[in-house]
């Protein structure tokens, strides 16, 4: 890397101007485009946007907690907060893939709601085209069709960020659980 | 003692019960006669003492009344109740005359004539006492009641008296002599009492000497006998009673002893006759004469079994002396009883095979007079081979001295042999020397092959250095990609102002993605590196494995080269001593032509020997001839 020449450095940069150039003149005047931070889970593609979206981390130092939902994958200390994570293939009931060190966490923050999301990989942050008005539902998601926005471009299933944070199935509280309230914490 | 130990046990027992029961009958009638000596005394005392006195008294009680009634009619006005007074002093008068009688008579009875004269005087004053009685009853009838009283206070109450006196003196008299009767009794009781104690003692001590004497007499004896009888059941004959009585247990003992002789004398003849026969003596006889019965019978039999032993033993012994003495005889026809028939079987069955094995000598002799005759024929034969062997020994002569000219040539052909056994041994040598330089090469291919394993041992290890740099890459591309999603995030956040800073996050998550990808193509070159490496170990092991094996192959090849050049030079050394070997060979063959001319001379002398070999071959078929003619001379029966 060290020896890559002026030359070198001097056409990676033009070759950025260029791209910065181009992207701004894609988005000027678009109201039909959304960022959303892209993962995976299992062999499932997702997307939210990122207004939603605090940050990713590792899943470094998580711990299970007994006596709640399945769904509760665990909690870890980020910077001083406890932050629950929560399951989406246990929601969805898809195949839950087996606990792995590259695993992250996508932490999706709206209201006083702050929870953490396991994400197999992360692949960035994009600009897609959302998803339109009478765009089919993904076929896993089933009675939790309405936490999801719809389908963008190829099999991307935007999660709606907003009712995630307000659903009231993944809050765990009352007599109905009779358990620990862990999660989600209100933020 | 001895007049008792001939008597009969019987009478013994007789006499010892006699004495008893007699001295029991003493007893009792000593005790009856007293008993009735006693009876009578009593009967008397009764009949002569007490009835008399009690009559004396009634009488003297009478005497009273009368008294008492005479007053009584003086001192009465009333003369109607004399007629009563006067008949009641006629009754009482009367009684007492009655109970002075019956005195009278039973002291007449008891002999008491003391007491019988007393009584004569007393009954002789109340007669004059009755008559004055009658006077007073007179006097009172006439009123002259003073004189009648005077009468009674004088002279009647002196007589009244004199018989209560008297009366008083014959009951006194009487008492004394029941008193002497009394005492009389107690001794005679004493004395019966002291007899029959003296009769029970003498009773008990005749008692026991009695069962003393039957003890001695019976008891010793029998158990005597019984110890006897135990001591024969046990074989010991040797015990005797030796009693010399008359009685049943002398003739018991008598008989014990005879009956001990008896069977100690036929143990005597049953010893005597099996000594006899155990030291081969069947000829002695037991002697019945002495013996009586049953054990006559015994010894008869005895007598009879060794007959029955004898008999068929002396029939064999003359058998087996016939054959003794050359002969062989007929089969013993006579069966012989019992056991002795084996016995018989045996000796027919050794005759007949002594019959066979004449038979078999017979035919032998014959045979050997016809092989003595074949013997001849053939050593005439051999004379004739004799002669011809001569001739093939002259044949041999000239045989021997072809091979000799053989042997010369050899001797040649192996100093040829021994030269190139010398010039091969030089070559060996060399090749051994060429063998060890390789060995030592070898050695030294091995070392440096150490030396290349080492080295790529180090460069294995290095390869997991870099393997642990490269994951410390890796993991800082992860770390920047996510930094470079979070700083994409923040740039959203800032809208259009962060969209510039989007384009950077992007670049530096590209960077990160390129560093990933390099580390994973840095990690796969390593892995092949580190195949490499593995390979390289391995085949650098197998290269001093092989440097190894050849090291030791050709360590054997010289050992081989050296072992080959040693026996090069034992084949020179042989080869020397072939030649040695060829020229001594050259010597005996010389040796062998001149023992063959001796050879051919000892033939010459074999041809001689024949002759002498014929002629003794002739004299054994004479010999056989002889023998047949003894064999025909033995007698055969049957």
């Amino acid at each position: 890397m060290a020896d890559i020449g002026d030359a070198a450095v001097q056409r990676i940069l033009e070759e950025r101007a260029r791209n910065m150039a181009r992207r701004t003149a894609g988005t000027a005047g678009d109201g039909d485009r959304m960022t959303v931070l892209r993962f995976h889970v299992g062999e499932s593609r997702f997307g939210v946007e990122t207004r939603h979206v605090l940050e990713t981390c590792r899943m470094d130092g998580l711990a299970q907690l007994p006596m709640t939902p399945r769904f509760v994958h665990g909690v870890l200390v980020l910077r001083g907060r406890i932050l629950a994570v929560v399951d989406l293939a246990v929601i969805l009931g898809l195949p839950v893939p087996d606990p792995s060190p590259a695993d992250q966490v996508v932490v999706l923050r709206g209201g006083h709601m702050e929870f953490g999301v396991r994400a197999n990989t992360i692949d960035g942050v994009a600009d897609v085209p959302p998803p339109a008005s009478d765009a089919s539902m993904p076929a896993f998601a089933g009675r939790m069709a309405h936490l999801f926005l719809g389908i963008s471009g190829d099999d991307l299933a935007i999660l709606d960020g907003g009712r995630l944070l307000a659903a009231d199935e993944l809050r765990v509280s009352g007599p109905s659980a009779r358990r620990v309230p862990a999660a989600p914490v209100e933020g | 003692m001895t007049w008792l130990s001939n008597i009969s046990t019987r009478a013994k027992l007789l006499l010892g019960f006699s004495g008893l029961l007699g001295l029991l009958l003493v007893v009792a009638a000593v005790a009856a006669l007293t008993i009735t000596t006693i009876q009578e005394t009593q009967r008397a005392t009764l009949n002569g003492r007490f009835k008399p006195v009690a009559a004396i008294l009634q009488a003297r009680a009478h005497l009273n009344h009368i008294r008492a009634d005479v007053l009584d009619l003086a001192l009465t006005t009333s003369q109607v109740e004399w007629p009563a007074i006067e008949a009641d002093i006629r009754a009482v008068s009367d009684a007492f005359v009655e109970r002075l009688g019956v005195a009278d008579t039973l002291l007449d009875a008891a002999n008491d004539t003391t007491s019988l004269a007393v009584l004569a005087e007393i009954s002789d004053t109340f007669t004059a006492y009755r008559g004055t009685v009658d006077d007073e009853i007179a006097l009172v009838h006439s009123g002259k009641v003073v004189d009648a009283l005077a009468l009674a206070n004088g002279t009647q109450l002196d007589r009244l008296d004199s018989m209560r006196t008297n009366l008083e003196l014959v009951v006194k008299n009487l008492q004394d002599q029941a008193d002497l009767a009394v005492l009389a009794g107690d001794t005679q009781v004493t004395t019966v009492t002291a007899i029959i104690a003296v009769a029970a003692s003498a009773a008990l001590i005749l008692m026991l000497v009695m069962l003393l004497l039957l003890n001695r007499l019976l008891s010793d004896p029998l158990r005597r006998a019984s110890a006897m009888l135990g001591a024969m059941s046990r074989g010991d004959l040797s015990d005797r009673m030796d009693m010399h009585r008359r009685d049943e247990i002398g003739m018991l003992a008598a008989s014990m002893d005879a009956l001990a002789d008896t069977v100690a004398s036929m143990s005597t003849e049953a010893a005597t006759l099996l000594a006899a026969a155990g030291r081969g003596h069947l000829s002695i006889r037991g002697d019945e004469e002495r013996f009586d019965g049953a054990y006559r019978d015994i010894v008869h039999g005895v007598n009879q079994t060794l007959d029955a032993v004898t008999t068929p033993l002396s029939v064999v012994a003359a058998h087996l002396e016939r054959i003794g003495r050359g002969e062989i005889p007929a089969d013993l026809a006579d069966p012989l009883p019992g056991d002795f028939a084996t016995l018989q079987a045996n000796v027919n069955t050794m005759t007949a095979v002594l019959r066979q094995f004449n038979r078999d000598t017979t035919e032998g002799v014959s045979v050997l007079a016809a092989a003595s005759s074949e013997i001849l024929a053939t050593v005439s034969q051999l004379a004739g081979v004799a002669a011809e062997t001569a001739a093939s020994v002259t044949e041999t002569s000239a045989t021997v001295e072809e091979v000799k000219q053989t042997a010369q040539l050899t001797a040649q052909r192996a100093r040829d042999v021994q030269q190139s056994a010398v010039l091969t041994a030089t070559i060996g040598e060399s090749g051994r020397i060429a063998v060890v330089e390789t060995v030592e090469g070898m050695e030294r291919i091995r070392g440096q092959m150490g030396a290349i394993a080492d080295a790529i041992v180090r460069l294995s290890e290095l390869g997991i250095s870099i393997g642990d740099i490269i994951t410390t890459v890796n993991e800082l591309a992860e770390q920047s990609n996510m930094l470079a999603v979070n700083a994409a995030i923040e740039a959203t956040r800032a809208g259009e102002f962060g969209k510039g800073f989007a384009v950077v996050a992007q670049e530096v998550k590209s960077l990160a993605g390129q560093s990933r990808q390099a580390t994973t193509q840095i990690r796969a070159i390593l892995a092949d590196v580190q195949k490499a490496t593995s390979a390289a170990v391995m085949a650098t092991e197998q290269g001093t494995k092989t440097v190894a094996d050849g090291a030791r192959q050709a360590g054997q090849a010289g050992d081989a080269i050296g072992r080959l050049s040693h026996a090069i030079s034992e084949a020179a050394e042989a080869a020397t001593q072939i030649v040695a070997s060829a020229d001594q060979q050259l010597v005996g063959m010389e040796q062998i032509a001149m023992a063959m001319t001796a050879i051919r001379q000892a033939t010459s002398q074999n041809v001689a020997g024949t002759r002498q070999l014929e002629a003794s071959a002739q004299s054994l078929s004479t010999t056989g001839e002889r023998l047949r003619s003894v064999v025909d001379r033995q007698r055969v029966e049957g």
